[in-house]
């Protein structure tokens, strides 16, 4: 009642002339019987089409595995699924390649190591400063007067490392490296 | 004629419809429920009884196959005219596609069909009244009938036709001041 009031308001605000004929028969007209053998007629088109109804859409149940696998047959899923595979084909490859092109990629930490100390007086200070990242090297520990070690140890730069290992003997860079 | 009448609660016919004994007897109610006011909504539409009975028959198909999805979020009835109003704009976009060929005039193509329908007898007046609206864009013809035939609230009509209150009032204002320009160029007030 509300509703027909206020459709009543809104057409005297803009189309007062429609009010006039709101309730007058719109004139379209259906053939005798219509309404009543409508339902044959539908229940006729599902027959003939082989309608069948989906089942109730329950969203609180899990998918099964059987479920899962068939919905990767959907074709977006499928597509979707070929799509990462082949970026993964491809990141595989590429990185792979790398690896395997790089001149030093076979070498572990290993056998940097024994590299290392078998080399360790063939080496320059520069080369064992850049051997010794900035981030590792500070870890030295320095001796009070007295002998005992001081409370924190000394963060060096790369140039303090290199001028301290070229004031190094062979032994104390071995003793200090390793 | 366009009697309405709803012997069902759409609870009684979920109810029905939810169980496999008595899915077919809960579909009949529910056909029998909604039938006159989807026709009617689909007649308006698409003007002639023929492609009324089309498309209301495509919809109650449609409706077949997916009743036991609708998760009554909305009214039943809700869901049942946005069914029937996305196959009858469905229905007139593939017809405008198909005249798009010719030289048909589409916003009289509806008027002319309208003229050559056996199942209208209208006067004058409600000659005039079906030929304005039916010359209405397609989404504003039915806001307008919604609007002026069913009194569908317009929060109702948000749901079914998606679109904000706001855009449908706007919509309904236009259509009807078209309408009423078209009878006032007539000479009927």
């Amino acid at each position: 009642m509300k509703n027909k009031q206020h459709l009543q308001d809104e057409l005297n605000e803009h189309a007062p002339g429609l009010n006039t004929f709101r309730h007058k028969d719109s004139g379209m007209r259906v053939p005798e019987g219509y309404f009543e053998s409508l339902e044959e007629s539908v229940f006729a088109q599902i027959e003939a089409i082989g309608a069948t109804r989906r089942p109730i859409v329950s969203g609180k149940q899990p998918l099964s595995w059987w479920q899962f696998l068939q919905s990767l047959w959907q074709p977006r899923v499928a597509l979707a699924f070929a799509g990462v595979l082949a970026v993964v084909f491809a990141a595989w490859w590429f990185w792979g390649k790398s690896a395997t092109d790089a001149p030093y990629a076979h070498i572990t930490p290993e056998d940097a190591e024994n590299y290392l100390r078998k080399n360790l007086m063939e080496l320059e200070p520069e080369q064992l400063a850049v051997v010794l990242p900035a981030e590792q090297s500070p870890a030295i520990m320095l001796e009070n007067a007295d002998g005992t070690p001081t409370e924190e140890p000394l963060h060096l730069s790369p140039e303090d490392l290199e001028h301290m290992l070229r004031d190094l003997s062979d032994e104390e860079l071995d003793q200090l490296i390793l | 004629m366009q009697t309405t009448n709803k012997p069902a609660s759409d609870e009684q016919i979920m109810n029905l419809l939810r169980s496999d004994g008595t899915f077919e007897r809960g579909f009949r109610l529910l056909m029998s429920t909604y039938k006159e006011r989807l026709y009617w909504h689909i007649r308006r539409m698409v003007v002639v009884h023929e492609d009324a009975d089309d498309v209301l028959q495509n919809t109650f198909v449609k409706i077949y196959r997916g009743v036991l999805q609708f998760e009554e979020k909305s009214k039943l009835y809700t869901w049942l005219y946005r069914i029937a109003t996305n196959e009858a704009i469905s229905f007139l976009q593939s017809r405008n596609r198909r005249a798009s060929g010719s030289l048909d005039d589409h916003d009289g193509m509806l008027a002319a069909r309208l003229r050559a329908d056996t199942w209208f007898d209208g006067d004058t007046v409600q000659q005039q009244l079906q030929e304005a609206i039916a010359r209405l864009p397609d989404k504003q013809r039915t806001v307008f009938n919604l609007r002026y035939y069913d009194e569908m609230p317009y929060e109702e009509m948000s749901r079914v036709l998606d679109t904000s209150v706001g855009a449908l009032k706007a919509s309904f204002h236009h259509a009807a001041k078209k309408i009423e320009t078209h009878f006032r160029e007539a000479d009927h007030f």
